[in-house]
């Protein structure tokens, strides 16, 4: 009797550990702190920057080394508590923040700071939402004085205010 | 009968037993790697003579020196802080550790107001695993899941850690019953150097509006210190990234004013403070290291002394051996490798 009571013990026991494994992985960590682009269609969003085209989750270390140093530094920033560092270029009127992925850098976003550069399309900071969907089409998203636009892996947002762009930024969706 | 009753017993507590020990077994143990996991449960074991209680992320608990404030001005300090502490996270903090004690001044650091959702599961599990169990824990897990995570696995951690068994150490072994402690009163010591070369560039953002729950908690902290004659404090402490935009200034500025609330921005101040950017950070001016931080800690027993005349404990004899081994542990980490 008392055999079986222990045997039902142990079953029980395995029982509710059985039951308890899911797909979680064994610590969690920051790996989604950004999302990482997954494999899609290329995105039909680049930009060109001192005829370099870059593209969203492009090989940073390749498009910096064409680029040649950032006229306005470079800056890394670390995570709360992980390891693993955002990195910023300063370039003339562009910024480009740098992610690792697969312990490779990659292109996490391109910012677009002042009205000195444009898109392949033709806006700048400064133009009216009209010229925007003139130039991009209706196919957008609004949401928190944002428009979005995406493509393959790329988010690329307007952020507006009182019907101007502000700033333009391509990143990974 | 009796013999029955007594198999039936075991039947149930074996397995929970057993179950217990896999789970102190395999939760991790975050004293050696990724410490910030480890402070929230810290407090715990803290002596409850708190004049001054301060809440937030790695702004505080990076920032700030406990010792310094002590060894200057005899204030007693404790800093809750955890990795990306959310602003909702830091209110049940603050109603977890009024089941404790009563601080006379709870300092907030406001950076948390910017961020309007949990980031990650990662950092939800540094600040919630910890909290002892309580309504305000669930209630502040209930506010911070991600979408893939669940209730159950934050009260039985066991669901979410099973995994682990083919990762374990032998840290896991060493503090499966206590974990060391990580932090001086929840001060977690920086002592390198990376200075400041390039000041990072802002770009505008689309809406600089705190979010409608974000100062739905800052109301209920601001409610709560108020309700238990507390002394409430906001204050951002003194980086150079994340850039603090001055409409998020503004609008933690007028929320002071119109509560009557003291609130330090030590950005603008860091100057008369003598933060030195090039020899007082550890990451380039996102964080103090313990000289910025002693620094600091010297300005904020100022103020706090000035605006609300905390009594100096440092002749009183009910906290002088408490902090004694406080400081001795803070200089022995100091002045270690």
């Amino acid at each position: 009797m008392r055999k079986k009571s222990l045997m039902l013990a142990a079953v029980l026991a395995a029982g509710v550990m059985m039951a308890a494994c899911g797909g979680a992985t064994t610590l969690p960590d920051n790996s989604q702190d950004k999302p990482v682009a997954s494999q899609q269609t290329e995105s039909k969003y680049s930009f060109e920057l001192k005829g370099v085209e870059l593209k969203t989750d492009g090989d940073l270390t390749e498009y910096t080394s064409k680029l040649g140093e950032p006229s306005g530094g470079y800056y890394e920033a670390k995570s709360c508590a992980f390891e693993g560092m955002d990195k910023f270029y300063y370039y003339d009127s562009v910024t480009l923040q740098g992610y690792q992925k697969d312990g490779k850098d990659k292109l996490y976003s391109i910012t677009l700071m002042d009205d000195a550069v444009k898109t392949k399309e033709g806006v700048r900071i400064g133009d009216k939402k009209d010229k925007v969907v003139s130039a991009y089409g209706s196919d957008y998203t609004e949401a928190d004085g944002q428009l979005q636009y995406e493509s393959g892996n790329t988010k690329l947002s307007f952020v507006m205010k009182d019907d101007e762009v502000q700033s333009i930024i391509y990143s990974v969706k | 009968m009796k013999k029955k009753i007594c198999t039936g017993v075991a039947v149930i507590i074996i397995p929970i037993v057993c179950l217990y020990l896999l789970q102190c077994l395999l939760v991790p143990k975050y004293a050696s790697d990724i410490k910030e996991g480890a402070m929230i449960k810290e407090y715990y074991n803290s002596e409850k003579n708190h004049d001054v209680l301060i809440l937030g992320d790695c702004e505080v608990y990076e920032n700030i020196s406990p010792v310094t404030m002590w060894e200057n001005y005899g204030i007693s300090g404790y800093i809750r802080g955890s990795a990306e502490q959310l602003i909702w996270q830091s209110y049940y903090l603050l109603e977890d550790t009024l089941k404790y004690e009563k601080p006379q001044v709870v300092i907030v650091n406001v950076l948390a107001m910017t961020e309007s959702e949990a980031k990650s599961e990662a950092y939800n599990r540094m600040t919630l695993d910890g909290m002892r169990f309580s309504k305000y824990k669930i209630a502040s897990i209930r506010e911070s899941m991600t979408e893939d995570e669940n209730m159950a696995s934050y009260i039985f951690p066991l669901l979410r850690y099973h995994s682990r068994w083919s990762k374990l150490s032998s840290e896991d072994f060493r503090y499966m019953w206590k974990t060391p402690s990580v932090t001086t009163n929840g001060y977690l010591m920086q002592k390198g150097v990376r200075p400041v070369t390039t000041i990072p560039k802002a770009a505008p953002l689309a809406n600089y509006t705190f979010s409608d729950k974000n100062m739905e908690y800052l109301d209920k902290i601001y409610s709560l210190c108020k309700d238990n004659g507390i002394n409430l404090v906001l204050m951002k402490a003194p980086s150079v990234y994340p850039h603090w935009y001055d409409e998020w200034d503004k609008q933690v500025s007028d929320y002071a004013n119109e509560h009557g609330i003291l609130y330090l921005n030590t950005i603008n101040e860091a100057g008369n403070i003598g933060i030195d950017y090039t020899t007082d950070t550890f990451d380039y001016g996102q964080h103090l290291n313990v000289e910025g931080a002693e620094k600091l800690s010297l300005y904020l027993g100022e103020q706090l002394v000035k605006n609300f005349g905390l009594t100096d404990h440092r002749q009183d004899e009910s906290y002088k051996n408490v902090w004694q081994s406080i400081v001795d542990k803070y200089y022995e980490e100091k002045q270690g490798d």
